[in-house]
């Protein structure tokens, strides 16, 4: 037989009053401990009746709060109530033994809220591990049914499901507020792009569709284009700055032919595929963009030369 | 009428085994007040948690204190198992109970003795203690060790201990029974023990409800808990539990309750030993609590009820560990039972609430 056990959680405001219904009811007080809950501290008060323990969880305590203290009610509580304050900074107030912090006076204050950078980092891993573990295994049932939802487009359109939602919440885990904001922004790029045509693929019509039926039909091709722009932008956002630029720069001078517009097809072609290597080269190191450039002088040398 | 005076008690003091510090108000010979003071020895231990993992902790709790070293093994082993929804081998179960009751027989024989030194009765002390020599043996039989034993793992024990081994335990106390018997004669049968213990040190019991004490402490003022008779484990299978009381709620009722455990947890370990189950003794445990998983646990220790708290955070470091000891519940009890009494009397009430400041500080 174990013995039976439950936490509640309890608002601050409500302690001394709970604290004193369990006197009343005839509870045992077994103990008050906090715990540290980056950046704040949660408070939790044991108590025991019929072979039962009550845990009341306070959720949020920050430094700010001033907690009562129920040593009125539970003398035995002192002891903890001083603990709570010398390890945890909690600002306890009224203790009735109240040993103003000198109760093991640690040489570090509030040693209970340091957290070192490689234990933080390790904590963070796991719980990224954990939930993109949890998130893979029950979703994958739930995301077969939002891939057939999808079928039109399946491949093509992007649908955020509630998996794909805790598995990108998962890896947000451990980065930096600068990733995270621009990981986000991504996202909401990609669902407005994705938001129109999602409502006129899920209307539209399995069988052929008719002329009238042609516009809304071509409209998601219209609008994929700008879905990738919108991935595009996404994607560029979420590189370091200069790689970014490069890439932009490389983009530009892909685009600027094209809005020159040149006479013919064949030279259009060939204008392309130059502007195309030249954005490659580009992004590459000066040292193996000057090999590709001599080969490539060296392939068209044999060229001429046939 | 006298003066008020401060007189400072502890934390180095001749009856005190342990860094406790008193600030007695006393007037003439009465202490009006007693304002308890802790913290000499304060280690941390709690906070090894972050780079010691859940398994390796098991070594640390053992070591939060030498008396009720396999008692903490115990406790911190069952929360974990429960945090983690593992539940072990009977036999294991039984295993963990014989040793934990053959802890509390050797912490209260020591506790006597150390009763017996604090009212100048030298000869008694050294018979207490030489008796408890003969149960550490049995414990370096079973576990190699007379302090720290490492028998507990999360999941189960180490050793086992085989047929003969159990027969002779049993051999073996009751054999310290007979001598043991005669002790508890010059404890409670003999008048100048009597004199000195008896109407000292009153707690009523509504204020040891009120103040919410433990163990002998508790139960030598009529209070009627003892977490062993919640069945938790293999205490589940006991025959019969009959928590040990008195109603005089003094020193000299202490003692008595004291003195009538170490029987009953005598009569625990026959029982347990003729009843153990065939099986094995452990079972693996893998992976780490889950993160934001809670679970708390209570074990009667020899000097109380102490509660265990655990939360995981998805690693093999848990997130929390929380060990309240039964001497910090009795704290606020012992400030009580010292207000009026006689300055002469306080080394005697002290004792008898046994505090063990280094489970308190762990």
């Amino acid at each position: 037989m174990a013995i039976a056990q439950e936490f509640i959680t309890l608002p601050l405001g409500e302690l001394r009053a709970t604290a004193h219904r369990m006197k009343d009811e005839g509870y045992r007080f077994i103990q008050t401990h906090a715990v540290y809950n980056e950046p704040d501290v949660d408070l939790y008060y044991s108590f025991m009746k019929d072979g039962k323990i009550t845990n009341w969880r306070i959720e949020g305590v920050t430094k700010e709060d001033a907690v009562p203290s129920i040593t009125d009610i539970f003398l035995a509580a002192f002891v903890f109530e001083n603990e709570a304050r010398e390890l945890f900074g909690v600002d306890m107030r009224d203790i009735a033994i109240d040993f103003q912090g000198a109760l093991y006076a640690p040489a570090e204050s509030e040693p209970m809220r340091v957290i070192t950078p490689e234990q933080k980092a390790a904590i963070d891993k796991a719980r990224k591990a954990a939930a993109a573990k949890a998130a893979k295994v029950s979703g994958s049932a739930a995301s077969a049914d939002a891939t057939t939802a999808s079928a039109p487009s399946a491949g093509k359109k992007f649908v955020m499901t509630p998996e794909k939602r805790a598995r990108f919440e998962a890896k947000l885990e451990g980065r930096s507020p600068e990733q995270i904001e621009k990981a986000r922004a991504c996202l909401a790029a990609k669902e407005a792009a994705a938001s129109a045509p999602a409502a006129t693929e899920l209307t539209a019509p399995t069988e052929k569709p008719t002329p009238a039926a042609a516009e809304p039909v071509n409209a998601p091709v219209v609008e994929t284009s700008q879905e990738k722009d919108a991935d595009l932008e996404a994607k560029l956002k979420m590189m370091d700055s200069e790689k970014a630029a490069k890439v932009r720069a490389a983009l530009e001078h892909r685009g600027a032919p094209t809005a020159a517009a040149p006479e013919t097809a064949q030279a259009e072609v060939a204008h392309s595929n130059d502007a195309d290597l030249e954005a490659k080269l580009s992004i590459m190191d000066a040292d193996k963009a000057a090999k590709v450039r001599e080969a490539l002088s060296r392939h068209a040398t044999m060229k001429g030369g046939e | 009428m006298g003066q008020k005076t401060i007189i400072p008690f502890g934390p180095q003091h001749p009856v005190l085994p342990e860094p406790l510090h008193l600030d007695l108000v006393v007037e003439d010979e009465v202490v009006l007040e007693a304002v308890p003071q802790i913290g000499f020895v304060h280690r941390g231990l709690e906070r090894l948690v972050r780079t010691k993992d859940y398994n390796q902790f098991i070594y640390v709790a053992e070591r939060i204190c030498g008396i009720c070293a396999f008692g903490h093994s115990m406790g911190y082993a069952e929360t974990i198992e429960k945090l983690m929804d593992v539940e072990i081998p009977k036999r294991a179960e039984y295993l963990r109970v014989i040793w934990h009751e053959l802890s509390r027989v050797h912490s209260h024989i020591l506790w006597l003795g150390l009763a017996a030194d604090a009212f100048g009765h030298e000869a008694l002390f050294m018979h207490c203690w030489r008796l408890r020599e003969r149960v550490l043996d049995l414990f370096e039989k079973t576990t190699g060790g007379r302090v720290i034993f490492s028998v507990v793992k999360v999941g189960g024990v180490n050793r086992d201990i085989d047929r003969g081994t159990l027969d002779e335990f049993v051999r073996v106390l009751d054999g310290i029974k007979d001598e043991y018997n005669q002790i508890c004669n010059a404890f409670l049968k003999d008048p100048s023990v009597y004199n000195r213990t008896a109407g000292v040190g009153v707690i009523p019991t509504e204020d040891a409800l009120a103040l919410s004490m433990v163990g002998p402490f508790a139960r030598a003022s009529n209070v009627n808990f003892d977490v062993r008779m919640l069945g938790n484990g293999a205490y589940g299978d006991l025959s019969d539990f009959q928590l040990v009381t008195s109603a005089n709620c003094d020193c000299y009722a202490r003692m008595e309750v004291r003195a009538a455990e170490v029987v009953q947890s005598i009569e625990i370990i026959k029982e347990l030993a003729a009843k153990i189950p065939e099986g094995d003794i452990a079972v693996p445990v893998k992976g780490a609590p889950a993160d934001g998983a809670e679970a708390c646990n209570s074990l009667e220790q020899p000097r109380g009820e102490c509660f265990y708290f655990a939360k995981g955070n998805g690693t093999k470091n848990l997130e929390r560990m929380r060990m309240r000891t039964p001497t910090s519940q009795n704290l606020a009890g012992m400030a009580v039972a010292l207000k009026g009494c006689d300055i002469a009397d306080v080394n005697m009430i002290v004792l008898t609430i046994d505090p063990c400041i280094s489970c308190t500080e762990r």
